[in-house]
C-alpha cells in the first residue's frame, strides 16, 4: 500500500438493504450457499455434544460420590460413564467444530474467487473515464481491499452468528425442558433482544461513518504537521496548527465514545435481559429440585448453561454487528461487479451507412464527429470532419484546451459520442468489438510510462516474439538494453530518452497501421529526438502518424498540419503556410 | 411509556445521531482530557527520549495511569460479583426448601448480575478512552519531536515515513498495550481473587486444573506463531497485488492504448488466486487455534475427574461444578492473553521506529547554542554574511566555497541553469539547512555581526523573513486557513494578501470563494495558484524581507509584472529565485549561479547591456525561446 498518503477506510454512508446484500453474497459463493444446511448440522452437534458433555460430567460426578442413577440413555447408546468416554465426547464435539470451521470458512473464502474475477473484469471494462470520477487510491481500495475483507470475514461472521443463535436455541430449549416457565420467558427475552439490536444497528453504522470522516480531519491535520511544521513554525503559526489538530482529535474521539457508548448501552440491556433470564431460571431449578422434578445434575447442566448465556448473547451481537459491517463491504465489491461495460456506456452508436464515403484507401475520416467525455459534460469536438490519408504525416496543434487530447482519445473510444462516426477506409470504428478497433493505433505517449517487470514484459506482454525479434527492435531504436533487464515501477531505473526509445520500439513491433506521438513539452535529449526522427524516416514510412506537436522543428518536417481551437479545426495546411502563423501558445 | 422508560436515552441518541449529527459531549476521563490538553501546546513542550521499546509501551502506561487504576478496580468488583453468582448457584442446590430463600436467592442472582452489567457499561465506555488515550498521548510526543528536530535529523525521514510512523506504527503499539491493559489486568486481578475460592471449593484439585487452564496459553501462542508465518507470506503477496491492481488502475489509458487490459487482467487474477490460497491457508490455521481455545473449557473439567479419581475421596457434583464455573471464567479471561502477545511483534518494531524519531537531536541542542551573553531581541538586521558555506548531500556539493553580502535592504535576484544551487543557497541562508563548512553571521544595526547558527539571532531573524519554497506546502483545509496559517488576520489584511498574490480572480471561480478546499496537497489548485498561495502566506505575515523561490514560474506575463510590482511593494528586502528574467531588471542586483558558485553578481540592467556576460546571454536565450 502507498505510504504516501493516508487512506482512510471508506464506509458506505447508506446502511439499507444490507440483508438483501448479504444474501446475495451467499446466492453467488456456491460453496457458501450448498454449506449453509451442513454448517448449521455441524453447529447443533457441536452445541450438543457440548451440552452432553456437561450432563455426562454431572453424572460421573454423581457416580464418583456413590449415587449412580438414570444412565438408561448411556446404555442405549453403548456408552459407559468412564473418564475416557468423557473425553471421547470432548474430542468428538472438538473435531466436529474445527471440521464446521475449516471446510465452510476456507471453503467459501476459496470459493468467492469466481465472484472476485468478476469483479476485476467489471473494472477491467468499464469505460475510461470513470476512472477520472474516482480517485485511483480508491478504486486500488475498493479491488485489494474490500474484496480482502468481505473474503475473509463475510464468511467467518456468517458462521460465527449461525453458530451463536444455534447454540443460544439449544440452550434454550434444555431449559425449556426443565422448566416450561422459564421457556416461557425466552420468548420476550429473544424479543427484546432483537429490538434492541434493530435500534443499535443504524446508529452504530451512522456513529462509524462519522468517525471515520472526522478521523480523516485528525490524518489530514497531522499531514500539516509532517509536511508543513516548518512553514507553521516560521510563521509563529504553531499555537494554530495545533489547536486545530487537539481540536480534530477531540471531535475524532468524541465520535468514537459515542459508538462505544452505544455498543456499552446495547450490551447493558442484552445482560439486564439475561439477568432477568437468568435469574427466572434460576427460581425454575430451585423449585424444580426442591420439589423432586428435576435431577440435581440436570440443575447443574442448566445452571452451567445460564451462566455462558450472556457471554452467548455478546457472541452473537458481536457478529451481528460485523456481519453488517461485512455487508458494506459486499456492497461495495458488488458495485464493481455489476459495472457496465464501456461498450454500453459510449453514446450513440452510427448507423452503418453514414454520409458518402469513399472506401478502400485506409484514410482515417472524422464526419460529423461530436463528443464529450462522459454524458453530463460539456461537448469538446464538434461537428469534426476531417480526412487524413493514409500514410501521411500530421502534426496536430493548438493550446491547452483545444481539443488534441480529446481527438486521441476519440480514436481510442474512451470518450462519450454524441453524434457522427469515425472510420478507417470504409470501416466505422464503432462497429467493431474495441479491442479491435483500439489495435489500429499505436502510441508513444508524453509520459513514456514502464510497467514494472523487464525489458522483455515491457515489449511483448503476450510473449508473441522472439528473443532475436525483439533485441533486433532494440538494435533499430538504438537501445543497447538486455531483455532481462529489470524494470522498476514507472521505469524509473532508465532515463527518459531510454524510456522514450523502449516505447518507440514497442511501436515498431505493433505493426499498427497508425502511429500516435504526443511529444513531450520538455526534457528531450538531442541524440534521443534524432534518433525518434530518424526512425520515423525509415522504419514508420508506411504508417500514418499523427504528432501532437510542440516544437516547432518537429513540424516542418510533417506534410500537414491541423490546429484546433475550441473543438474545431482553425487552420489546416501545409507546414510552410501554417508555421509562420503559429504562436507558443498554439504549441503548449 | 414503555419506550421513554426503558430505551429512552437510547432513543434519544438515535434521534441525535441519525438527524442531527450533533450529540451532547460525552465526558473524558480526566487523563484523556489532559492528553487533549497538553496536545494543544505541544510545541513549548520537549519530546521524551527514550532507550527501547518498552520504555515507550511504559511512558504510554504512565500517561493514562488513572485510567488503569480505574480498570483495575472495576475488574476486581467484576470477579468478586463472578465469587457472588457461584456462591448463589450453590445455594441454590444447598439452601433450604421455602419461598423466602427461593426469592432471596432470585432477588440476589438478579442484583448481582444487574451490577455486572452495570460495570460492563461504564467499563465499556472507559474502554475507548484507553485506547483514544493512548493514541494522542503518542502523536503528541511525535509531534514535540517534528517541532523540535533539527534540520539534518528531518532529513533522514521520508514524509512517507512518517506518514506510516503516524498512522500503522503508533496504531500496532497502542493496540498491543490496550489489548495487554484489558486482558492482563483482568486476567490478573479474577486469579488473584478467585484462586483462595477455588482452593476453598477443590482443594489442590482446583488449583491443578487451573495449571491445565493456563496451559492453553503456550499452545495458542504456538498457535500464533504458525498465524503469523502465514500471515507475513499473505502481506507479501497482498503487497504484490496492490502493486499490480495500482500499476494497472493508474495507467488504464496506457494499458487500453497497449491491448494489454486482458494480459494484466490475468495476472490480477493470477496475484490474487495466490493470496486467496495463502489467505485461505491462513485463516484455516486461524480457525484450528480459535476451535482449541474454543474446545479448551473441557478439558479442566476433563483434568478435575482425573485427579480427583486418583484421590481416595472425589470430588462431588457441587465441588465439581463450583470449581468449573469459575475455572470456566479465569478460562474466558486467559483465551484473549495469546492474541495480545501476538501483537508484541509488530507493536515492538514499531516503537523502534518512533524511539529512532524521538532520540534525533533537537535544534536547539548542539546546533543552536543560547548565547553567552545578552539576547538580541528588538534589533534590526541589515545584512546577511556569507562566510566561506559550503552544502554538500552526500558527495554532491550543492553549493561550494560561497562568501557573500547580502544587504537587506535591496532587491537581489538569484539567477541561474537548473541545478547551480540557487534553492540551496537560499535554503542555507534562512537556517533551513545544516551547513557542511563555512559560516553565517546576520549584520545588525546596533549590535554588529552576529552568527546566524544562535538562539537569539536565529529566532530573531527568522521572525522577520517570510519565506515562499519552491514547492509550498498547502495544508488540505479552506483557501482562508492556508493563507492565514495563524488564523489570526484581519478581513482586511486577508484582502489585502489576496490582491498582492493576484488571487483575486482565481477566487472569484471558486464556488466558495475563501472556504474553498484545496485538497489534498492543494491537489485543487494549479501550480501556479499554490505559488501565489504561498505569496499570500508571505504578504499577509507583513514581514519585511522577502525571501521567495521562484514564485513566478506559472504564470502570465501580466501577472508575473503585477506580482513583481507587489513583491518590490511588500519587501523592504528581498531575494528573489527566479528561471523568469523579464521582470528582474527591477531588481537592485542580480546573482548568478553556476555549479554550485557565483559566477557573476552586479546590477541588472550593467550585466544586461554587457553581451558577454551570463545573464545577458541568459535574457538572450529566454527572448529566443519566447519570439
Amino acid at each position: 500500500m502507498s505510504t504516501e498518503t493516508f487512506t482512510t477506510e471508506e464506509i458506505a454512508p447508506d446502511t439499507s438493504g444490507s440483508v438483501s446484500v448479504l444474501l446475495r453474497f451467499l446466492r453467488e459463493v456456491p460453496i457458501l450457499r450448498a454449506l449453509t444446511i451442513p454448517n448449521a448440522i455441524g453447529g447443533i452437534i457441536t452445541a450438543a455434544g457440548y451440552q452432553a458433555f456437561v450432563w455426562m460430567s454431572g453424572k460421573l460426578a454423581e457416580c464418583q460420590s456413590g449415587a449412580c442413577e438414570g444412565l438408561e440413555y448411556l446404555e442405549k447408546l453403548r456408552l459407559p460413564l468412564s473418564l475416557s468416554s468423557l473425553a471421547g465426547v470432548a474430542l468428538v464435539v472438538f473435531l466436529c467444530r474445527l471440521v464446521q470451521w475449516v471446510v465452510f470458512e476456507s471453503g467459501s473464502q476459496l470459493a468467492s474467487q469466481g465472484l472476485f474475477r468478476r469483479m476485476i473484469h467489471g473494472v477491467g471494462h468499464v469505460r475510461t473515464t470513470f476512472f477520472d470520477e474516482y480517485p485511483s487510491g480508491k478504486i486500488i481500495n475498493r479491488l485489494a481491499k474490500d474484496s480482502d475483507q468481505l473474503r475473509v470475514f463475510a464468511p467467518i461472521r456468517l458462521g460465527d452468528a449461525t453458530s451463536a443463535i444455534i447454540e443460544l436455541l439449544i440452550v434454550a430449549g434444555i431449559i425449556a425442558v426443565a422448566s416450561p416457565l422459564a421457556a416461557l420467558v425466552v420468548i420476550p427475552a429473544f424479543g427484546s433482544f432483537l429490538y434492541i439490536q434493530r435500534n443499535i444497528a443504524p446508529m452504530l453504522q451512522r456513529a462509524m461513518t462519522l468517525r471515520s470522516i472526522r478521523f480523516g480531519e485528525v490524518l489530514h491535520r497531522e499531514s500539516d504537521v509532517i509536511e508543513g511544521v516548518r512553514s507553521f513554525e516560521l510563521y509563529s503559526s504553531l499555537p494554530a496548527l495545533f489547536g486545530r489538530l487537539s481540536q480534530a482529535m477531540y471531535a475524532y474521539m468524541q465520535m468514537h465514545f459515542l459508538r462505544g457508548r452505544i455498543e456499552a448501552w446495547g450490551r447493558f440491556w442484552a445482560d439486564i435481559m439475561v439477568a432477568v433470564y437468568g435469574s427466572l431460571t434460576l427460581v425454575a431449578v430451585y423449585v424444580g429440585i426442591h420439589y423432586g422434578e428435576l435431577s440435581a445434575v440436570f440443575g447443574v447442566v442448566i445452571m452451567t448453561a445460564t451462566f455462558r448465556l450472556g457471554a452467548l448473547f455478546g457472541w452473537l451481537t458481536w457478529s451481528l454487528g460485523l456481519l453488517f459491517e461485512s455487508a458494506g463491504h459486499a456492497r461495495r465489491v458488488f458495485e464493481y461487479v455489476d459495472l457496465p461495460t464501456e461498450e454500453t456506456e459510449e453514446g450513440i452508436r452510427p448507423p452503418k451507412t453514414l454520409g458518402l464515403i469513399t472506401d478502400n484507401d485506409g484514410d482515417l475520416s472524422f464526419t460529423n464527429y461530436t463528443m464529450s467525455y462522459r454524458q453530463n459534460t460539456p461537448e469538446i469536438l464538434q461537428n469534426l470532419t476531417v480526412r487524413i490519408a493514409r500514410h501521411s504525416k500530421v502534426g496536430l496543434v493548438g493550446r491547452t484546451g483545444a481539443g488534441k487530447t480529446s481527438l486521441v482519445q476519440s480514436l481510442f473510444r474512451m470518450v462519450y459520442v454524441r453524434d457522427g462516426d469515425i472510420r478507417i477506409g470504409g470501416q466505422s470504428l464503432f462497429h467493431l468489438p474495441v479491442e479491435e478497433a483500439r489495435s489500429f493505433f499505436a502510441i508513444i505517449p508524453q509520459d513514456p510510462y514502464l510497467f514494472e517487470g523487464t525489458v522483455r514484459s515491457n515489449l511483448d506482454r503476450y510473449d508473441e516474439w522472439s528473443d532475436s525479434d525483439l533485441s533486433d527492435t532494440l538494435a533499430k531504436v538504438q537501445l543497447s538494453l538486455q531483455l532481462s533487464l529489470e524494470i522498476k515501477e514507472g521505469g524509473t531505473n532508465l532515463s527518459l530518452g531510454q524510456r522514450q526509445l523502449l516505447c518507440l520500439a514497442r511501436v515498431l513491433l505493433s505493426k499498427r497501421p497508425f502511429v500516435i506521438m504526443d511529444e513531450p513539452t520538455s526534457g528531450v535529449d538531442t541524440i534521443t529526438d534524432s534518433i525518434m526522427q530518424n526512425v520515423l524516416r525509415t522504419h514508420l514510412a508506411d504508417r500514418t502518424i499523427l504528432t501532437i506537436a510542440h516544437r516547432l522543428d518537429t513540424l516542418t518536417h510533417m506534410d500537414r498540419i491541423i490546429e484546433l481551437r475550441d473543438g474545431a479545426i482553425a487552420r489546416d495546411g501545409h507546414p510552410a503556410s501554417i508555421i509562420p502563423l503559429l504562436t507558443e501558445a498554439e504549441l503548449a | 411509556m414503555f419506550r421513554l422508560s426503558f430505551f429512552g436515552p437510547f432513543a434519544r441518541q438515535r434521534d441525535e445521531l441519525l438527524v442531527a449529527k450533533s450529540f451532547a459531549p460525552i465526558p473524558l476521563h480526566p487523563a484523556v482530557e489532559r492528553q487533549i490538553q497538553q496536545s494543544r501546546s505541544t510545541f513549548s513542550q520537549r519530546a521524551p527520549r527514550l532507550k527501547r521499546s518498552w520504555n515507550l509501551f511504559w511512558y504510554g502506561l504512565r500517561e493514562i495511569k488513572e485510567l488503569i487504576v480505574e480498570h483495575i478496580l472495576w475488574n476486581a468488583a467484576s470477579a468478586l460479583i463472578v465469587l457472588g453468582s457461584v456462591f448463589v448457584a450453590r445455594q441454590v442446590f444447598q439452601a433450604r426448601v421455602g419461598i423466602t430463600e427461593g426469592i432471596i436467592l432470585a432477588g440476589s442472582y438478579l442484583l448481582l448480575k444487574i451490577s455486572q452489567a452495570t460495570i460492563d457499561y461504564f467499563n465499556g465506555c472507559r474502554r475507548l478512552q484507553i485506547h483514544r488515550g493512548l493514541q494522542i498521548a503518542f502523536y503528541r510526543c511525535i509531534n514535540e519531536k517534528l517541532v523540535s528536530i533539527a534540520p539534518a535529523g528531518r532529513a533522514e525521514f521520508s514524509k512517507g515515513g512518517l506518514k506510516t510512523l503516524i498512522g500503522s506504527d503508533v496504531e500496532s503499539i497502542e493496540d498491543f498495550i490496550s489489548a495487554a491493559i484489558q486482558q492482563w489486568i483482568p486476567v490478573t486481578v479474577s486469579t488473584t481473587i478467585l484462586v483462595p475460592a477455588l482452593y476453598f471449593v477443590s482443594g489442590t484439585i482446583g488449583l491443578l486444573a487451573l495449571l491445565v487452564v493456563i496451559l492453553l496459553i503456550p499452545v495458542a501462542m504456538i498457535g500464533a506463531a504458525f498465524v503469523e508465518m502465514y500471515q507475513k507470506k499473505a502481506q507479501k503477496e497482498q503487497d504484490e497485488l496492490t502493486t499490480i491492481i495500482g500499476e494497472w488502475v493508474k495507467n488504464i489509458r496506457l494499458v487500453r492504448y497497449l491491448g494489454w487490459g486482458k494480459a494484466i487482467e490475468r495476472e490480477v487474477e493470477q496475484s490474487m488466486h495466490r493470496f486467496v490460497i495463502l489467505g485461505s491457508i491462513r485463516h484455516a490455521v486461524i480457525v484450528v487455534v480459535y476451535a482449541i481455545s474454543l474446545s479448551w473449557p473441557m478439558l479442566p473439567l476433563l483434568s478435575l475427574f482425573w485427579i480427583s479419581s486418583l484421590q481416595a475421596k472425589p470430588l462431588d457434583l457441587l465441588e465439581v461444578f463450583s470449581s468449573f464455573w469459575i475455572l470456566d471464567h479465569l478460562l474466558f479471561q486467559i483465551q484473549h492473553i495469546p492474541y495480545s502477545l501476538s501483537l508484541y511483534g509488530s507493536a515492538s518494531a514499531g516503537a523502534t521506529r518512533v524511539i529512532n524519531l524521538l532520540n534525533q537531536p533537537d535544534l536547539s541542542e548542539n546546533n543552536l547554542p543560547a548565547p553567552a551573553e545578552g539576547y538580541v531581541t528588538d534589533d534590526t538586521p541589515s545584512a546577511i554574511l556569507l562566510k566561506g558555506i559550503t552544502v554538500r548531500y552526500g558527495a554532491f556539493e550543492a553549493l561550494r566555497n560561497i562568501s557573500l553580502e547580502l544587504s537587506l535592504s535591496q532587491r537581489t535576484a538569484i539567477v541561474g541553469s537548473v541545478g547551480s544551487g540557487k534553492t540551496t543557497l537560499l535554503e542555507a541562508l534562512l537556517g533551513e539547512l545544516p551547513l557542511s563548512s563555512g559560516a553565517i553571521d546576520i549584520r545588525f544595526e546596533h549590535l554588529g555581526d552576529l552568527p546566524l547558527w544562535r538562539e537569539d539571532v536565529y529566532k530573531r531573524f527568522r521572525s522577520l523573513a517570510a519565506y515562499s519554497p519552491q514547492q509550498p506546502f498547502l495544508s488540505n483545509a479552506t483557501m482562508r486557513n492556508n493563507i492565514d496559517l495563524s488564523a489570526t488576520a484581519s478581513a482586511d489584511d486577508v484582502n489585502m494578501a489576496l490582491l498582492a498574490a493576484q488571487l483575486n480572480e482565481d477566487l472569484a471561480t471558486f464556488p466558495r470563494g475563501l472556504e474553498e478546499e484545496v485538497g489534498e496537497s492543494g491537489i485543487n489548485l494549479s501550480g501556479g495558484q499554490k505559488q501565489r498561495v504561498s505569496l499570500a502566506r508571505a504578504f499577509i505575515s507583513k514581514r519585511p524581507f522577502l525571501f521567495l523561490d521562484d514564485p513566478l514560474s506559472a504564470v502570465d506575463p501580466r501577472t508575473e509584472g503585477l506580482l513583481m510590482t507587489s513583491i518590490m511593494d511588500h519587501g523592504r528586502g528581498v531575494l528573489l529565485v527566479s528561471h523568469r528574467l523579464a521582470e528582474l531588471e527591477r531588481c537592485d542586483r542580480v546573482i548568478v549561479l553556476d555549479n554550485g558558485t557565483i559566477v557573476e553578481d552586479g546590477c541588472p540592467k550593467t550585466l544586461a547591456r554587457d553581451e558577454c556576460s551570463r545573464f545577458s546571454r541568459f535574457l538572450r536565450a529566454a527572448e529566443a525561446h519566447e519570439h
